[in-house]
């Protein structure tokens, strides 16, 4: 039996350009990874990777022992994998409650309740419930954020990757969040994290990995990976 | 509404239409009610892949053809299986020729969904307006083919001649043609509003707002594309498979026209792409301000009209007549979209 997630030595490229260079992780099921670098370090590409947008050069991604290669984006987040977009892509012409409808019909497994108590409680799980008719532009951006991340839920993932769900909020906002990822967590779904702030990254993470340049510098346990000297002057002594 | 109850009221709605003009008899309105009810046809399968899913086609005069073009080639095989088949097959063509118009229609709408089928195929990996360009080039290569294609009459066209009347209760052949068209528009917008609440409609529309979102929500947004231009084109081409019978005279020129492309984008755009009633509202609106306008002015008075009303359209209504009453309606939506607050 292998990991439950097996990137195992990735490379990808854009042009001349190196992207990910190499890059080997592998997560078992039910951790919390942190996955950090600088802008332009290759994270979000690691994601495009995993949900299939990229298909790498060289080096293969397993999950639940499967190779991934070749197969589609939808047909990645049908086998669980979920993402969420740095940037968020709502569905704008459809409401609140549409967007996570999307999902629930194309990827969605529980078939046991009505799909509209389905859209009811994912909502409810993010207080989005009262603005299930809204449409998107009338949102504001922790509560994009949220449906963001709640349409990611709604295709019952085993796998969240959870791009830079942080990034423009205050602090309170984040601490929301990152509860809701912990309570994700402890409901059985591994995730990987991606972000800047590093305090959300700290009391989220039970293992870091670091990017710089397309390069994994260091993997491991957080307290000591933030204080490994390579990280340090890489990154967040930067 | 409930579907089955939509799809009744629809037809009913049709076959009223029927009995109205067959009250009123004036002949002419026949004539020019086909037409107005061909574009309905045609504007609610543009509307479809448009509308719902967000790709421009400007070939919906290409669709068009397939349909009036499989229906010419039909018609010729009688005459035609006389001199060159052997007489065993000619016999048994001559038995089964002509065929029946509604049969002449699933033809049509069968190869054109084909199509629809190979240009998705060829074209859904481009976006935007480089997805329109490719739909336009198919167009002039398939114009290009008939042209060169002597059984129908290449660039000459084909004669069609229809008997005065139908076997079916010696209808008179027009109002035949009329109440088949009113049936056809009938079914395309059960189709339409069928699709605006399915699982497949919410897929059309999660890859109109973003395709990549929609993959990651498990959409299988190629498949269902496809899905989209095969059922979009077939029904472009069955709107165009009764048409020789209708004009009697079939000619690359005018059956590939721009006019088809032009008002099957214009028309769901003036009624609002958002759902079914948009494109119906265009189209009869627009269609019936063409038929008058080329009757009392010209017809290239007509096209000139179309300009005009979709630059202002565009201009200042980008959400159709429809957008017009958005406003009147007490919450949700509207109200969301510009600010959402209580
Ligand atoms: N589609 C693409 N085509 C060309 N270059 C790309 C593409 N996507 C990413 N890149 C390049 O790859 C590098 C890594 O980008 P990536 O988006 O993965 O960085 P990131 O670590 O997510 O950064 P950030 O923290 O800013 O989100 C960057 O230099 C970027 O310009
Ligand atoms: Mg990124």
């Amino acid at each position: 039996m292998t990991a439950f997630l097996e990137i195992d030595a990735i490379t990808k490229k854009f042009g001349g350009f190196t992207a990910l260079d190499n890059i080997t992780i592998s997560v078992g099921r039910g951790e919390r990874v942190g996955l950090i670098g600088p802008n332009g370090s290759g994270k979000s590409t690691v994601v495009n990777c995993l949900s299939g947008v990229f298909s790498p050069e060289l080096g293969a991604i397993r999950f639940r022992d499967q190779d991934l290669r070749g197969l589609r984006a939808f047909e990645r987040t049908r086998l669980g994998i979920a993402r969420s977009f740095q940037l968020p892509k709502p569905f704008r012409s459809l409401t609140v409650a549409e967007n996570v409808r999307v999902p629930l019909l194309y990827a969605g497994r529980g078939r046991s309740k009505a799909i509209d108590e389905q859209c009811h409680d994912l909502l409810t799980r993010v207080a989005l419930h009262d603005k299930a008719d809204w449409l998107p532009a009338a949102l504001t951006q922790v509560e994009l954020r949220k449906l963001e991340l709640i349409r990611a839920v709604a295709t019952e993932p085993e796998l969240l990757l959870a791009d830079e769900a942080m990034a423009g909020l205050s602090g309170s906002e984040v601490t929301e969040i990152v509860a809701f990822l912990l309570q994700l967590s402890d409901d059985g779904v591994t995730i990987i994290m991606i972000e800047h702030i590093m305090s959300a990254v700290m009391s989220f993470s039970n293992r870091l990995v670091v990017l710089v340049s397309g390069k994994k510098v260091a993997d491991g346990d957080p307290q000591v990976v933030v204080k490994d000297p390579i990280v340090e002057s890489a990154y967040l002594g930067q | 509404m409930r579907m089955p109850i939509f799809s009744l009221l629809a037809l009913v709605v049709a076959a009223a239409l029927f009995a109205a003009f067959l009250a009123i008899g004036n002949e002419y309105l026949f004539f020019a009610g086909y037409v107005v009810v061909q574009y309905v046809v045609i504007a609610t399968a543009w509307n479809i892949l448009g509308g719902y899913c967000g790709y421009v086609n400007f070939g919906t005069g290409a669709f068009f053809a397939v349909g009036a073009y499989a229906t010419v080639a039909l018609h010729k095989l009688q005459n035609y299986s006389e001199n060159n088949f052997p007489p065993a097959v000619a016999e048994v063509i001559a038995v089964i020729f002509p065929l029946p118009i509604p049969v002449l229609i699933l033809i049509g709408g069968l190869l054109s969904g084909i199509i629809g089928l190979l240009m998705g195929y060829l074209t859904l990996r481009l976006r935007g307006v480089f997805f329109a360009i490719a739909t336009l080039a198919l167009a002039v290569v398939l114009q290009t083919l008939v042209v060169n294609w002597d059984y129908v009459g290449g660039s000459r066209g084909a004669t069609i001649l229809r008997p005065p009347t139908t076997s079916l209760f010696g209808m008179d052949y027009i109002h035949y043609l009329f109440a088949l068209m009113l049936l056809l528009a009938a079914i395309s917008i059960i189709i339409a509003r069928g699709i605006e609440r399915s699982t497949f409609g919410y897929g059309l529309a999660s890859i109109r707002d973003d395709e990549l979102a929609a993959e990651a929500a498990g959409v299988p947004t190629l498949r269902l594309k496809l899905a989209c231009t095969a059922i979009s084109g077939a029904l472009m081409g069955m709107a165009g498979a009764p048409f020789p019978y209708y004009v009697g005279y079939v000619e690359p020129a005018s059956t590939f026209s721009l006019i088809y492309a032009v008002n099957a984008i214009a028309m769901p755009m003036v009624g609002g792409t958002a759902g079914w009633l948009g494109p119906l509202l265009g189209s009869l609106t627009l269609g019936s301000l063409q038929q008058i306008a080329s009757v009392t002015i010209s017809s290239e008075a007509s096209l000139l009209l179309i300009g005009v009303i979709l630059v202002a359209f565009v201009v200042l209504a980008p959400r159709g007549m429809l957008g017009w009453f958005d406003r009147l309606r007490p919450k949700r939506k509207g109200m969301v979209a510009t600010g959402g607050g209580h």
